[in-house]
């Protein structure tokens, strides 16, 4: 081969090589560095690179919005939507992992410039003083060049030339990708948010169990940090306050809510001198160290709290009396007060367990017969026993209403609160045990199934089953203060031997083996309209409390029912619950403890809440 | 800005552009101002050390040439004796130019060597604070290599071997020159000035001759260095886990990699020296098929032995100490044995320097003494090798000797390894002792390929770069142009492979740089 033919020959294949690794990445776009791609999976990009990915993104969007929440993770538990209704703004949350006061004035350096911004919410912690303008290489963590004014050929060198392995791997996870959420695309791109979904419907319970369930919280042991860019942090602040005072955007500074921990690992001159230099910028709020600090199930883990701790501080900065709030949980401090480590620890109230936490027994019945057809029926007798020994032993019957107002409002719940729940929606729960609760002034919560209502043969069979009360009397019980009814599902509560197709058949609410993740969604959905549309006609109040079919649940139909509207939920998992203050997710999975004729119910109760 | 970055090659790609647009005459001002830039992305500090070099280098060099020139008047017509006598002073006056040059800048390089460990010696002799080492300093990249080869020229300039270099940019250059200006090669006056001053044309064969060492180069840095890097790493920062076998088969393979990473190193920036029409010249020749160890070292880093015979040996072996040495010698052993022993001496005077030219430490000059000693054995074995090797007559025994030669050699080199590797000579000698007392070959595959540190398919691409370039290596050692044969297969072929090679380069080592380091190792010296 003569030497020019060589070079020419290998000039085409530089560029052939450069060219498909070019074309590979931009038709990928795994770190979202152009808006528009292939595959228009924005929570994917967002994942891989929050800080490309959210500007390419709102380059696109920002019409839809006119306030931003900017920070680092910390900022992340706060819902726009529960921001939008206090400050009647469309609001985005530009929050990116792992940023720190530089990403923050160059990204609200180039919202302001390029957007239209008409409030910055701007959450920060004590972590900000921990780095500043780190020179990070990790592909993660790079910055667009426009809003850093960095240079353009490393960060377009980076991307479009990156590894494939990256587009590849953005292939694979579209394979593998699914309606919940994924370590893969963990954010929602229309609002900014982390995906939260299967996380706000977690089980939570008692410390003990908390501990159990999330590591990292138990014997936490936090290295003493060194606040070592305390000044460049709040010139930042002092920048970003400038820029919105010169273009007349309200500017919010909250310090985070931090586990009790991680604040004792800052140091008393870092954190005193800090709040002097934040105090001389601005007013703030203060939410670092309060009673809520010293209980880790308001946190996801030790560096994040939870979004309802970010609607919490919302209420209190939006002055919300309807919603609970600490007393101690938030602090106005306007901007010339000297403030030191020692007032905050002073300000903190040392809430004991039992203010803002109850424990909660439920008892599960189903149908009252003299005859004890099955095993889930009671006698009239067993149930008046019952009635009779709560009352004796002092406990007071509550229902979800008494629950709810609890976790949202806190208010108070009468003392030995206990909950009685029966499921199916027989007729002889109206036959019977209604006038039970009429006579002993008690409340009940019933979940009904909705295609039975009504109803003594299964479906259209015409095969007998026990009869289920009507409409009308649902109606009436719901009417009345001593029954609330919920759903037991619509018709996801199938008897094998009676479905014409025994591979179809959905005896409970998971996912079954002929099920398609979206035919599965899809049925739920179906479902819930179904029952939704009969509870219409008993009743204005929308569908909020389910017991699930056999008590069989997972983190997948807890958060699809959560998206319908669903507050309070019940299993058949044994033993007693607790429920918080501020924390309305601890109304999700309750256990329940079953009553039979023969059970002692007594002792039941001692053992539950020992 | 790394010689394997994506910045380099754009940042080659604008000088070459400009470079072939610009009148010929003035293409070396472009190569100054590139190098210069070149060298600046390192760090603007190193530009005082690099000045102070050229600048006490082109003064110096040119108050030798004017006594030259003075002198050559001054003898003009005169009688022996004042001939003699001005000679003298003129010397004299050469050599304390001379010697003020070479001290002031053998003594930067050696503040910048052995600062540390003079302050480390301080510190453990007095107790006192104040010496104890807190930062290190950093040494100014490329200084070993710049300072040799502007050393070089001045000490030839001293002799009166070439005219000396008028232009203090011009030989600003020749001390800069961009590609080499980082791990050498240690180039000579005569042989690269021309080449920097006179400016070329565009010529497709030294641009595709280009292109073939710098893919070469980068497939032994990043695609067979990098990955060892890896695997020797892995096993030396516990290397007292491992039994004897597994340190001598983890430095036989340091050896490849330091060959591959350094040798890809020269590959590349002469490639990239071929691309502006300027030929280096070779510093590497095979030295894994080295048979002993002076072959060995006439094989591995040239420049620097050839440096090291010129400008030390040399004027070492004539100097009137061991002038005296060698007269003293030949009259207890006789003339031939006589004379070998100012060789030996002078011989590990010189391997003792190699060493120290690496570093600062005690491990280094153990490295040296044993290469000094392996060498003063080989000589004093010349003789009687040259006879054994007369009398083989059968072509499998004259083999079977290349063969065991090769394994010595080898062996020899890898132990040596073990001081140049391994981070003191407490170490090295703790290493040496396990590969003598307790050398279990067996756990070369228990131990060695059960730890190695990388990844499978990172194994695999080591072992068959590996291989490729033995075959590839041994192919030449027995005289097959492979790259003429590649240029005489199928056009397709050619580009097939060309296509292969290119991607291979771009997946297993541009997209495995971050993972893998890609430093050069002979930067640091």
């Amino acid at each position: 081969m003569k030497s020019r033919h060589f070079i020419i020959g290998f000039v085409v294949i530089l560029l052939l090589i450069v060219g498909s690794i070019v074309g590979f990445n931009l038709v990928t776009n795994p770190y979202g560095l152009v808006g528009k791609d292939y595959y228009k999976w924005e929570s994917y990009n967002f994942t891989k690179n929050p800080r490309i990915a959210k500007i390419a993104y709102l380059d696109q969007h920002h019409e839809k919005y006119n306030a931003y929440i900017i920070g680092s993770s910390g900022a992340s538990a706060f819902p726009t939507d529960t921001l939008g209704a206090y400050n009647n703004k469309k609001n985005y949350n530009l929050f990116y992992y792992g940023a720190d006061m530089y990403d923050s004035l160059n990204t609200v350096k180039y919202i302001v410039e390029n957007y239209e911004v008409d409030e910055i919410f701007m959450p920060i912690g004590f972590s900000s003083t921990l780095k500043f303008h780190t020179t990070d290489e990790n592909m993660n963590f790079k910055m667009d060049p426009r809003v850093e004014k960095e240079s353009y050929m490393d960060f377009y060198k980076t991307y479009l030339l990156a590894h494939p392995e990256h587009g590849i791997e953005k292939i694979k996870a579209r394979k593998e990708d699914s309606y919940f959420q994924k370590g893969f695309d963990v954010f929602l791109p229309e609002s900014g948010l982390y995906d939260k979904r299967l996380r706000d419907v977690e089980y939570i319970g008692t410390r003990e169990e908390y501990y159990e369930n999330f590591q990292g919280f138990q014997g936490l042991i936090v290295d003493k940090q060194t606040m070592g860019y305390i000044e460049e942090a709040t010139s930042a602040i002092a920048q970003i306050k400038d820029v919105c005072d010169k273009n007349d955007i309200k500017l919010t500074v909250v310090l985070i809510p931090m586990l009790e921990e991680v604040f004792n690992g800052y140091p008393e001159e870092g954190v005193s001198l800090f709040y002097e230099q934040l105090g001389e910028i601005t007013d703030y709020w203060d939410f670092t160290y309060t009673s809520i600090s010293k209980d880790p199930r308001y946190f996801y883990n030790p560096a994040h709290f939870r979004n309802d701790v970010g609607r919490m501080m919302l209420a209190k900065i939006y002055n919300d009396s309807t919603m609970y709030v600490p007393e101690d949980f938030g602090i106005y401090v306007k901007k010339g007060t000297k403030r030191t480590r020692g007032d905050v620890i002073n300000e903190c109230k040392n809430m004991e367990e039992e203010e803002y936490t109850a424990k909660i027994p439920v008892l599960l019945m189903h149908h009252f017969d003299e005859n004890l057809t099955n095993s889930a029926s009671i006698t009239k007798e067993k149930l008046l026993e019952v009635c009779t020994l709560l009352q004796e032993k002092g406990y007071t019957t509550i229902d979800y209403y008494d629950i709810d107002a609890y976790v949202n409002h806190g208010v108070d719940l009468p003392s030995n609160p206990i909950m009685l729940t029966l499921d199916d929606g027989y007729l002889s729960n109206y036959d019977i045990f209604y006038p039970v609760m009429q006579e002993f002034q008690q409340k009940a919560t019933i979940l009904m199934i909705g295609s039975s209502i009504g109803k003594d043969t299964y479906k259209d069979t015409g095969v007998a089953i026990y009869e289920h009360f009507t409409m009308k009397q649902a109606k009436e019980m719901h009417d009345s203060p001593h029954i609330y009814i919920g759903s037991h599902s619509f018709d996801m509560h199938q008897a094998e031997q009676l479905e014409e197709n025994p591979m179809y058949v959905r005896k409970s609410m998971v996912q079954i083996e002929t099920d398609t993740e979206e035919s599965y969604i899809k049925a739920i959905r179906e479902d819930f309209a179904l029952f939704a549309s009969a509870y219409k006609e008993m009743t204005e109040e929308p569908v909020e409390v389910l017991a699930y079919p056999l008590g069989e649940h997972d983190k997948y139909i807890s958060s699809l029912l959560a998206e319908s509207g669903i507050k309070c939920t019940f299993t058949t998992v044994n033993g007693s619950n607790t429920i918080i203050k501020g924390l309305p997710q601890t109304l999700y999975n309750l256990k329940r403890n079953n009553v039979g004729d023969g059970t002692n119910v007594g002792e039941m109760l001692e053992k539950m809440l020992q | 800005m790394s010689i394997t970055s994506f910045e380099f090659a754009i940042f080659v790609s604008i000088t070459m552009l400009i470079y072939y647009l610009m009148p010929q005459k003035y293409q070396w001002i472009l190569l100054l101002l590139a190098s210069y830039i070149f060298y600046g992305f390192f760090g603007y500090t190193y530009y005082i050390f690099l000045w102070i070099t050229t600048i006490s280098t082109y003064v110096s060099s040119r108050w030798i040439d004017k006594e030259h020139v003075v002198l050559k008047k001054r003898i003009e017509g005169v009688s022996l004796q004042e001939r003699r006598d001005i000679m003298a002073v003129s010397k004299n006056k050469r050599k304390v130019y001379l010697v003020t040059t070479l001290v002031l800048n053998f003594g930067i390089l050696f503040f910048f060597k052995y600062y540390d460990i003079a302050r480390e010696g301080a510190y453990l002799l007095t107790g006192n604070e104040r010496f104890q080492v807190v930062e290190h300093l950093i040494l100014p990249l490329g200084i070993s290599f710049y300072m040799f080869q502007s050393m070089g020229y001045l000490m030839d300039i001293y002799w009166g071997k070439y005219p000396v270099e008028k232009n203090p940019f011009k030989l600003a250059l020749f001390i800069s020159f961009f590609p080499q200006i980082i791990q050498g090669p240690i180039s000579r006056y005569p042989d690269l000035a021309p080449q920097l001053f006179g400016g070329t044309t565009w010529k497709d064969d030294s641009v595709k001759e280009g292109i073939y060492h710098i893919l070469f180069g980068l497939f032994k840095k990043l695609i067979i260095a990098d990955r060892l890097f890896v695997l020797v790493s892995a096993v030396m920062e516990n290397h007292w886990k491992y039994s004897g076998s597994v340190i001598f088969v983890t430095i036989f393979i340091y050896g490849i990699q330091i060959y591959c990473d350094f040798s890809g190193g020269i590959h590349i920036v002469t490639g990239i020296a071929r691309l502006f029409g300027i030929h280096l010249v070779k510093n590497f020749n095979r030295p894994l098929f080295a048979t002993g160890i002076r072959d060995f070292w006439r094989r591995w880093h040239i420049t620097l032995g050839s440096w090291m015979r010129d400008y030390v040996f040399y004027p070492l072996s004539l100097s009137k100490g061991l002038g005296k040495v060698n007269k003293r010698s030949r009259k207890i052993l006789g003339a031939k044995r006589g004379k070998l022993v100012t060789v030996v001496l002078s011989s590990i005077i010189v391997y003792v320097l190699v060493g120290l030219w690496h570093g600062p430490s005690l491990r280094y000059i153990v490295f040296g003494l044993w290469h000094g000693f392996f060498i003063a054995i080989g000589l004093a074995t010349e003789d009687i090798r040259y006879h054994l090797k007369e009398k083989i007559k059968r072509k499998w025994l004259y083999g079977l000797g290349y063969l065991l030669t090769l394994g010595y050699t080898t062996i020899v080199v890898t132990l040596g390894r073990y001081f140049s590797r391994a981070d003191s000579l407490r170490q090295a000698l703790s290493m040496f002792k396990r590969t003598l007392l307790q050398f279990e070959p067996s756990a070369v595959t228990k131990e060695l390929f059960m730890n190695l540190g990388l990844e499978k398919t990172d194994v695999i691409v080591a072992l068959v770069s590996v291989m490729l370039l033995l075959v590839f290596e041994m192919l030449r050692e027995v005289k097959v142009d492979v790259r003429h044969i590649f240029e005489q297969s199928p056009l397709m072929l050619q580009f097939m492979v060309l296509y292969i090679f290119v991607a291979g380069i771009t997946y297993f080592g541009f997209y495995a740089q971050g993972e893998l380091p890609s430093a050069f190792i002979y930067m640091q010296y």
